[in-house]
């Protein structure tokens, strides 16, 4: 889900917004096209090759080697299109979101290739260039900042366009947006030994992870304020523009996840949390309340403007697709919060005589009807994705493709 | 002296470099040490 929706929204806004906010065609011809399909390639051998046990084992680095390649110079590819795009902008200043874009595209490169530093032994199978505690650390130096690039900075670049656009409301704090740029791209590198909390990693890793991770909540939250007091002055449009209710709620459980998040590297809290369901909860809270719904809005944003439309084909099914999703999230992350927190506590419990009050048995069936409940989001979520499919069918059928036209150079925000 | 942040903004290549240069603090502190840990070659047995 991550990789394939939410990689192909992160190329085609970035494409987009790059040349609106440079009044420049994209650099390097038939480069876009090759990432475009280079992309696509990558997600079809891993839908592929995973389910048949080819993996290096790695979270969220699973695919074996010759893949990885193809994701490296997929990558480069997307880059050079990237900043040579920006090399060539008709536009003196570089917007901010651009400075999102383009850090998400560095990091996830340099990210992806040391974390992915492996031997071959055959053509579908590897082994790390690195061992024990040092390959902990140095996959979640990379699992957690592609948690902080790959769906945070490039979807607040997404923000950065997004909402001032649908809001038609300058941003409200350039100079916020400034700061809380450089702040969180410094602050989240240091934030993946959260993930290794009382393990075979040295304590003083684990307590850099975590005051890290509680420093994070400030660039976070500068995001989150810049994004919704965007909306000052325009509250009203709240009240009949769906799009808008998507994105003020998406930036919402942003906030959300981004204080839940450094509450949970908190080691105390940590020992109750890890491996339970509460962080399955956490992860979907952001990526399908924040993620997601930016993604989704950013595409209702695109599709009439690329087909020559007014609007969606049925708007009224956006409005729709907004109180479906809501539900279906708030469902199912009650449900994951609630049985995490539960498990935690049975799993830890002891008898006076020192022994486990519950089996492990005991705490799968006490989460059932939990896993009830998240089915019953899960599926309210799925259908407003499907509602949303046959909108942008439909759409796309109605439409036509348009060449936009480049505006003459003139200096603006 | 006046930082003024329209430097970065008007010129990519610096942006480029400083954005590497801000996103390697972290892994360097946090990752580099551990290659060099005495407990960490104890444990696997390098010395």
């Amino acid at each position: 889900m991550i990789f394939a929706f939410g990689g192909s929204a992160l190329f085609a806004t970035s494409y987009y917004v790059v040349q609106r906010t440079t009044h420049a065609r994209l650099f390097g011809g038939p480069l876009a096209a090759f990432t475009f399909w280079g992309w696509q390639l990558v997600i079809v051998l891993a839908a592929i090759t995973l389910p048949l046990g080819m993996t290096s084992g790695k979270e969220y680095a699973e695919l074996e080697w010759p893949i990885d390649l193809l994701i490296a110079v997929v990558w480069v590819c997307y880059a050079i299109v990237f900043f040579g795009t920006l090399a060539k902008r008709k536009l003196e200043h570089i917007y901010v979101a651009n400075c999102f874009f383009g850090a998400f595209i560095i990091t996830v490169g340099v990210l992806h290739i040391v974390n992915s530093m492996a031997m071959p032994a055959s053509l579908t199978k590897s082994y790390s260039a690195y061992a024990g505690a040092q390959d902990a650390m140095i996959q979640w130096w990379y699992g957690h900042n592609a948690v902080g690039f790959f769906v945070t900075a490039g979807f607040l670049g997404m923000m950065y366009y997004f909402v001032p656009k649908q809001a038609e409301r300058p941003v409200y704090s350039y100079r916020l947006s400034i700061v809380h740029f450089w702040a969180l791209i410094f602050t989240y590198m240091w934030a993946g030994p959260h993930h290794l909390h009382y393990t075979a990693l040295p304590d003083w890793t684990q307590s850099l992870g975590m005051v890290f991770s509680l420093i994070l909540l400030a660039p976070s939250w500068g995001g989150v304020i810049n994004g919704i007091m965007t909306l000052s002055g325009a509250w009203y449009k709240l009240r009949n523009d769906a799009v808008l209710k998507f994105l003020v709620v998406s930036l919402s459980f942003y906030g959300m996840s981004t204080f839940e998040g450094p509450m949970m590297s908190i080691k105390t809290v940590n020992a109750l949390s890890h491996y339970t369901d509460w962080t399955v909860g956490h992860v979907h809270s952001g990526a399908l309340g924040w993620v997601d719904f930016i993604s989704i809005r950013s595409i209702d944003y695109l599709l009439p403007r690329l087909f020559a439309r007014d609007a969606m084909a049925k708007p009224q099914w956006v409005e729709l697709h907004f109180w479906i999703a809501t539900i279906g999230i708030v469902l199912y992350i009650a449900a994951m919060w609630i049985a995490g927190v539960m498990q935690g506590l049975m799993w830890r419990a002891t008898n006076p005589d020192g022994t486990l009050t519950y089996a492990f048995i005991e705490s799968i069936k006490a989460t059932y009807p939990y896993y009830v409940v998240r089915f019953l989001g899960g599926v309210l979520y799925l259908s407003g994705m499907l509602l949303m499919l046959m909108n942008c069918f439909m759409t796309i059928a109605q439409g036509k493709s348009v060449k936009a036209p480049i505006p003459a150079a003139t200096e603006h925000a | 002296m006046k930082v003024d942040h329209g430097l970065i903004e008007k010129n990519v290549t610096l942006l480029i470099v400083l954005v590497i240069l801000t996103i390697s603090v972290g892994g360097l502190v946090e990752i580099v040490p551990l290659f060099f840990s005495a407990f960490i070659h104890r444990a696997c047995g390098w010395s």
